[in-house]
């Protein structure tokens, strides 16, 4: 036990030096670090939909909708209130958890493909609305918004952020599977093995859908909220329905029920279209149409299988 | 005429089945016996080609059964009447039975029909009526009719008594007689033994996926062994 | 009074586009139980063919029409052979990713190959509007009209009068029952793919001139032909198309009021539809509710 311990501890270490590096790495590449922030801020909300499909065994096709809720928020609390900007954060995240709570009520009484289309309406409906909206901006998006400030510093370059968002990522992750682990994430994972079985055991099974849903909602949101403050735009079709498939492609591909999957089907998601470069950026597309194709009948646990079939091979 | 020759067959890891050997002659009514979950089901699956055999083979008149589909296989003039009668129940009493023949050029499905409709009057009066508006003695009859309705040979049947009034079971049972004098070989499986093996010629004891007892019905009847884990003891 | 009437019927002709999406749909969900989300893209991909053939190969409609619909038909064919034969007993979340997956795949090679301008796509029927009594209906709309009906028409007949089509709704209720009695059932699977897909390139060729052909150009079509068949129970060609017609005419009718809400007024129409009535109008098989 003690040396393969040993091992991961080295192995981690060494995780954590090479993403530190990074930055330094691409220092006379910053869009590089741009693409990975992106990255980051996909993989989190993926992390949220991991959490619901991968554990919960709930369908959303309608995630991009809680971003939207998040980044709006946020932004339009600072621009227009000026509130300020953590607070506008939480209430980003608080928005798309209230608005979890209310697509949560389907999941308790629908399942599979009604759950899917109650979803998928829901979602589209909040786009539709939001390019409505006047506060919004409506069909022009709404521009010039602020970078992000962390108290008195704001993080306007690239690799600042990098940093700030390699936290977040850690400190999410680390409370989604302290989540799993917890009483509760045993309770949300017995409901998706068999809501029959665990109403026997005295689970609530509807309370524990809607945690989950909440709890996804919350970090989606919270994706959405730095998102905005990343990019300084934000347009409605941007979380169509068009993006709520892009999620869970990238929760797919990465690999459903794992808890590093999230960030390998954003980076796939990302950086594919940027390797394959900017000709053949369609052709991306029908690489994750063949990548979600294959890894649902391959690979059911995504990328990330294949990750822990090379780690076995190396033994690490 | 039905040969399962060592037969090896089950569901994922597991095997139900382990190196089964049943013969069936024509004009025959061959009783399998077990308790629940012996195999007999799985064996009449795997006649029909719904599981694969994995080992050992199945033929019927010389003809090698392995690795057809169910539709090749009643092609071949055997059919399976399921345990739990499985009714289409939103379609009507008539396209239940045309399902059954469903590879059976128009003609001959029309008077087959009207055979199925003069066996069983019931079926005929009830023809427009959806299939999950009939009793389950009617259903019965149907899922019998829609065993004969391909005009087989041989005729598997699981389970035909299970959840029916005495009176119908023993109507069931009559059927079986007629069928053999008209030439069909029936491949009966029940729990009621009592019953089966009145009418059987032979039978089989199934037991744990393995053969552990064979003869004349007449004979294993008179079995103690039988007498005791199947007749309810000694009368 | 005449307003209302206009709206109306306008509505009908924007809700037999939903109507023939959604019978597509509705035609594989039933029978395979796989809820296609690729249905918008497969018609998308097939209409692009169709376009090539009309302005560069200079090919009649008629023919156009008939060779999209063998497209489809064979695009079916492919997918249900390769792809979702293997796959058939995997749980519901699997099968709606399998689906996306394939929309994916179709977006971007239609991206790819013929780029994402919008392009002009040909009127079906040249020719001024038509009116009838107080309504006026473009040639168009009528075209689009009587396609559903007669779209509607053959498919009862497929799943009432003809043996293929009562082993398509057998396998539905029982699909181990209809293997047990000898149904060819993947030959029917083949071919329920094959007569949806064939639906969907007819469905998008119909009205791909309505808006106008770019890959995502089905994308808010298949929501509303998904809601349609959510109203109309999930498991019926009438219920598909009955709700497609209503959502429709309620969608314009509340678009000529309330012009914010139009496309969002039905989705939540149709989530509260989930909720309190998950059979739907139509429906008969009750939804697994817990």
């Amino acid at each position: 036990m003690v040396p393969s311990r040993r091992r991961r501890l080295t192995a981690n270490a060494a995780l954590i030096v090479l993403v530190l590096m990074v930055p330094l790495v691409f220092r006379t590449k910053p869009s590089v670090i741009g693409y990975l922030n992106i990255a980051m801020l996909y993989a989190l909300a993926t992390q949220g939909l991991n959490l619901l499909m991968g554990f919960g065994g709930l369908v959303s096709l309608g995630h991009a909708a809680f971003m939207a809720i998040g980044g709006y928020t946020a932004a339009v609390l600072v621009m227009s209130y000026h509130v300020n900007m953590f607070l506008a954060v939480v209430a980003g995240v608080a928005g798309a958890g209230l608005f979890g709570l209310v697509i949560g009520f389907p999941s308790l009484r629908l399942s599979g493909f009604y759950l899917a289309v109650a979803t998928m309406a829901l979602g589209s409906s909040v786009a539709d609305v939001i390019k409505r909206l006047a506060i919004t901006g409506g069909d022009y998006g709404l521009s010039n918004i602020p970078s992000l400030r962390l108290g008195p510093w704001t993080l306007a370059s690239d690799a600042s952020r990098y940093y700030f968002f390699v936290v977040v990522l850690t400190l999410v992750f680390l409370a989604v599977r302290n989540f799993l682990n917890s009483r509760s994430g045993r309770a949300v994972r017995a409901v998706r093995d068999s809501e029959m079985t665990a109403a026997a055991m005295g689970i609530n099974v509807a309370a524990y859908k809607l945690i989950t849903f909440i709890f996804a909602a919350c970090i989606a949101g919270l994706s959405g909220a730095l998102y905005a403050f990343t990019i300084s735009y934000l347009h409605p079709t941007n979380f169509g329905l068009t993006f709520s498939i892009g999620l869970l492609s990238m929760s797919i591909i990465g690999g459903l029920g794992t808890i590093i999957g999230p960030i390998l089907g954003a980076l796939f998601w990302v950086m594919l279209p940027l390797i394959i470069g900017a000709k053949l950026t369609y052709l991306a597309t029908v690489i994750f149409g063949l990548s979600i194709i294959g890894s649902v009948v391959f690979l059911p646990k995504g990328l990330s299988e294949l990750v822990t079939r090379v780690q076995t091979r190396l033994k690490l | 005429m039905l040969r399962v020759d060592q037969v090896v067959s089950g569901y994922g890891p597991i095997d139900v089945l382990n190196h089964v050997t049943i013969s069936l002659e024509k004009g025959e009514i061959v009783a399998v016996l077990g308790a629940n979950g012996a195999g007999k089901t799985t064996l009449l699956r795997t006649i029909t080609g719904l599981i694969r055999v994995r080992k050992g083979s199945v033929t019927f008149d010389d003809k090698l059964l392995n690795g057809l589909s169910p539709a090749e296989v009643v092609r071949c003039g055997i059919s399976h009447v399921p345990e739990g009668r499985h009714i289409f129940p939103d379609l009507t009493v008539e396209e239940n039975l045309l399902l059954a023949a469903y590879t059976m050029p128009r003609s001959q499905q029309k008077s087959r029909l009207e055979a199925m409709y003069t066996m069983f009057s019931i079926l005929a009066e009830r023809r427009r009526q959806a299939g999950g508006t009939l009793s389950g003695g009617e259903q019965q009859m149907l899922a019998l009719a829609r065993g004969l309705m391909p005009n087989p040979r041989l005729m598997l049947l699981d389970e035909p008594s299970l959840g029916l009034a005495p009176k119908i079971i023993g109507t069931v049972f009559e059927t079986l007689v007629h069928l053999r004098e008209s030439g069909v070989s029936v491949l009966l499986v029940e729990q009621n033994a009592k019953r089966s093996l009145e009418v059987a010629d032979r039978a089989y004891i199934l037991v744990t996926g393995r053969i552990a007892l064979e003869g004349t019905a007449h004979d294993l009847a008179s079995n103690d062994m039988v007498k005791q884990l199947y007749l309810g003891g000694i009368q | 009074m005449n307003i209302l009437a206009n709206l109306a019927l306008r509505g009908l002709a924007t809700g037999a586009v939903y109507a023939l999406v959604g019978m597509g749909i509705v035609v594989i969900l039933q029978t395979t139980n796989v809820m296609n989300f690729a249905q918008g893209d497969t018609g998308m991909f097939v209409t692009y063919l169709a376009f090539f053939m009309i302005t560069t190969a200079k090919v009649p409609y008629s023919l156009v029409l008939v060779l999209t619909v063998v497209a489809g038909a064979l695009i079916g064919l492919i997918v249900e052979r390769f792809m979702m034969r293997s796959v058939r007993s995997r749980s519901h979340l699997s099968l709606i990713m399998l689906t996306l997956g394939l929309s994916l795949v179709f977006q971007g090679l239609a991206a790819f190959l013929f780029n994402t301008e919008p392009r002009l796509f040909p009127p079906l029927v040249a020719g001024d509007s038509i009116k009838l009594g107080p309504v006026v209906l473009s040639r168009q709309d009528i075209v689009v009209l009587l396609a559903t009906i007669i779209v509607f028409g053959v498919l009862y007949l497929f799943l009432y009068r003809t043996k293929q089509g009562a082993a398509a709704r057998s396998i539905s209720q029982d699909e181990y029952a209809a293997r047990v009695l000898g149904i060819p059932t993947p030959s029917i699977y083949m071919l329920v793919w094959a007569i949806g897909s064939a639906l969907a390139g007819l469905a998008a060729l119909l009205i791909v001139p309505r808006f106008s052909l770019e890959p995502s150009f089905m994308g808010l079509i298949q929501v509303k032909a998904f809601s349609a068949i959510v109203l109309g129970g999930m498991d019926s060609v009438f219920g598909a198309a009955v709700g497609g017609l209503i959502i429709g005419v309620v969608e314009n009718l509340v678009a000529y009021q309330f012009p914010a809400i139009k496309d969002s007024f039905m989705l939540i129409v149709v989530v509260i539809v989930l909720l309190v009535m998950p059979q739907g109008l139509f429906g008969k098989r009750q939804q697994r509710r817990f």
